[in-house]
């Protein structure tokens, strides 16, 4: 993708989240706190910041149709897809069956997915790190983390 | 001399020195591996500071800042990759050293530099944060106001990237503050009906998400991460000859006072100090010719002033409650979590804390020295750990502090998506730096407009009357640095467009 495309997809993205936000800083409850006395709504603020925020936006958009277009390196794609997921299944299962009973599968999972294949490592970290940070955690610092539905203790 | 008797009392416990030791140990581990650096080894540290006393915590955090900016010097020396970008001066004469057969010695070099950096700033930072603390008791909101005005141009103006985008960062930031209870009137703002947002957004899950998740997914997803060569040398420590320290001894005081006058301004950052050291020991230094074939006066630059930033970059953070980058913006929250409020009242409230903070830094510098001395050799081994078996322990960890300040698996949630927004601004060259400082400074800021406004009868212009001569003089630096950076900005696309 070019630096120029990147650009104004970006900007383009931001001013349309600038405009959903807009509408939610519109809505009529915050007009009625005026009345309060307090000098000014609740939603001054944020306007002032949308205002800005929308403003820089449009300008980002005029720069990248003038200024030099380069080309950007492409992310892997299908790495970072596959990250995005395997974190989304970790924190939905961390609050499902608890700290300890997620995080063992999601790091020999994640060590899997992205090329190494060492199997005693693997076995040793996916154990031993998650059960080290568990006990510390729990037993020491005394902050108790997600627990599953089957077991007290974790 | 007597208000040292507390402080020392605070300090002398087996549990300030054991976080001592372990703070230095895991900063300067994780400060060597490269992308990792300061904001995330402090980040990963916080929950552990959540049960600990006041000063163990703060020693633990204090060490942590220290060593992993000097960590930094380790991968650069040895695998020519910075492990902090505040290190990156420090590969132009550091690894040459090392194909010169010279690793153990620019250790040596690194590690004092180091040292002597950090303490130059620590004795700084004990004589002016209570000065300019006291200066800043006279502010009233409209000064306030424009300060903050000037730390996020700042930073939004030095940012990596553009400065337009810097800015849009820092607006993300201020108005992601404004999510949840309206301090002035408690209208709940932008909930979306959620209930869970009505309390605003944590700072500690967005900043996990954006420094954190954010790191581990550019690295998972970069076409040329983990091609790193290994240089199999000497990696000990040996002590550079007195002889060649006083040869040199003019770039010391040099850089050390330049990194701490570039660490006290909002957002310039150590990778900054230490180029501009650097580039002044090119210009100045006793052995100018020899910089970039392996000249020790380069790294003594470059590592004396990045870790001279560490004191300096307190300055502003303690005294006045503005952090001027991520780290001391996590550092804040570290204080703030045991109740410690940083600000102009800080050390009024809190002068034994204070002091013994204060002294705590500098056992810290001391510290690092020795463990550098005797632990380099080892340290450098972790250089040589796997990328994924690394990126999966962060991954586990920065989920664990961000559930862990609060409880909530709502926060775990915010900081999953914090990491995919991070990772998307990264990719658009966006600085992710400017919205943590947003999100902290938020608040202040639409708190100080708001007040003023009342104080001034609903009249902004009434901000820059003689009235208030210091905020017209801050505003003036904002404008001035508006402008600045965005004639930079334009000057360098005109100049590559005109190459191309």
């Amino acid at each position: 993708m070019s630096s120029r495309l990147r650009d104004i997809l970006f900007s383009s993205f931001m001013l349309g989240v600038n405009l959903l936000l807009w509408r939610q800083s519109l809505k009529p409850e915050y007009a009625d706190i005026q009345a309060q006395d307090y000098g000014f709504s609740p939603n001054f603020f944020p306007q002032i910041l949308l205002s800005i925020w929308a403003v820089i936006c449009v300008v980002l958009i005029v720069r990248a149709l003038l200024i030099e277009d380069t080309k950007q390196p492409a992310p892997l794609w299908g790495r970072l897809l596959s990250a995005f997921i395997l974190t989304g299944v970790y924190v939905l299962l961390v609050g499902q069956i608890g700290f300890l009973l997620a995080s063992i599968p999601f790091a020999g999972a994640f060590m899997l997915l992205f090329g190494y294949r060492k199997p005693i490592v693997i076995a040793a970290v996916t154990v031993i790190f998650p059960i080290a940070t568990w006990w510390i955690f729990t037993e020491i610092l005394k902050i108790y983390l997600p627990i599953s539905p089957w077991f007290t203790r974790f | 001399m007597e208000f040292l008797y507390p402080a020392f009392e605070l300090l002398a416990s087996p549990a300030v020195f054991i976080a001592i030791i372990a703070g230095v140990i895991f900063g300067l581990i994780l400060g060597a591996l490269p992308g990792l650096g300061s904001v995330l080894a402090i980040t990963i540290a916080l929950p552990f500071t959540f049960s600990m006393d006041l000063m163990p915590s703060i020693a633990l955090v204090l060490a942590i800042y220290c060593s992993s900016v000097y960590g930094g010097s380790l991968s650069a020396i040895l695998i020519n990759t910075p492990g902090t970008p505040q290190s990156a001066a420090t590969m132009l004469d550091g690894f040459p050293m090392t194909q010169q057969g010279k690793a153990d010695l620019a250790i040596g070099w690194s590690t004092i530099a180091s040292t002597i950096g950090g303490l130059f700033s620590a004795v700084v930072l004990i004589f002016a944060a209570p000065q300019l603390a006291q200066f800043a008791l006279e502010f009233g909101p409209i000064e306030t106001f424009a300060l903050i005005c000037m730390a996020l141009t700042c930073i939004a103006g030095v940012s990596r990237g553009s400065m337009l985008k810097g800015l849009l960062a820092g607006t993300i930031g201020l108005f992601l503050a404004t999510i949840g209870t309206d301090p002035m009137t408690g209208t709940v703002r932008f909930d979306f009906d959620i209930f869970q947002l009505s309390a605003g957004l944590g700072l500690i899950p967005v900043l996990v998400g954006l420094f954190a998740l954010t790191e581990v997914f550019s690295r998972l997803a970069d076409p040329n991460a983990g091609k790193i060569d290994f240089v199999t040398t000497a990696s000990g420590f040996k002590v550079p000859p007195l002889r060649e320290w006083l040869l040199r001894w003019k770039t010391i005081i040099r850089s050390a006072v330049i990194g701490t006058f570039i660490g006290i301004l909002p957002g310039t950052g150590a990778a900054t100090a230490s180029f501009i050291a650097y580039s002044e020991a090119k210009r100045t230094g006793r052995f100018k010719e020899n910089f970039g074939k392996g000249e020790p006066e380069g790294l003594i630059a470059s590592e004396t002033s990045n870790n001279a930033v560490t004191g300096g970059a307190l300055v502003p953070t303690l005294a006045l409650g503005i952090p001027g980058d991520p780290v001391t913006a996590v550092l804040m929250t570290a204080l703030i979590i045991q109740g410690i409020e940083p600000g102009v009242r800080l050390f009024q409230n809190n002068p034994n804390e204070m002091n013994a903070a204060f002294m705590a830094l500098i056992i810290c510098n001391l510290v690092m020295l020795v463990v550098g001395a005797f632990g380099a050799r080892y340290i450098t081994k972790v250089l040589k750990m796997p990328e994924q078996v690394l990126l999966a322990m962060v991954m586990i960890l920065s989920l664990v502090g961000s559930y862990g300040v609060s409880g909530k698996m709502f926060d775990v949630l915010v900081t999953l998506l914090a990491g995919v927004l991070g990772y998307f601004l990264r990719l658009c060259n966006v600085p992710t730096a400017p919205v943590i400082i947003g999100l902290v400074l938020g608040p202040i800021l639409e708190e100080t407009l708001r007040q003023g406004l009342i104080l001034t009868n609903n009249d902004f212009l009434a901000f820059f009357t003689l009235e208030h001569p210091v905020a017209i003089v801050l505003m003036l630096i904002t404008f001035f640095i508006l402008v600045w950076s965005g004639y930079t900005e334009f000057r360098q696309s005109r100049d590559r467009a005109k190459s191309n």
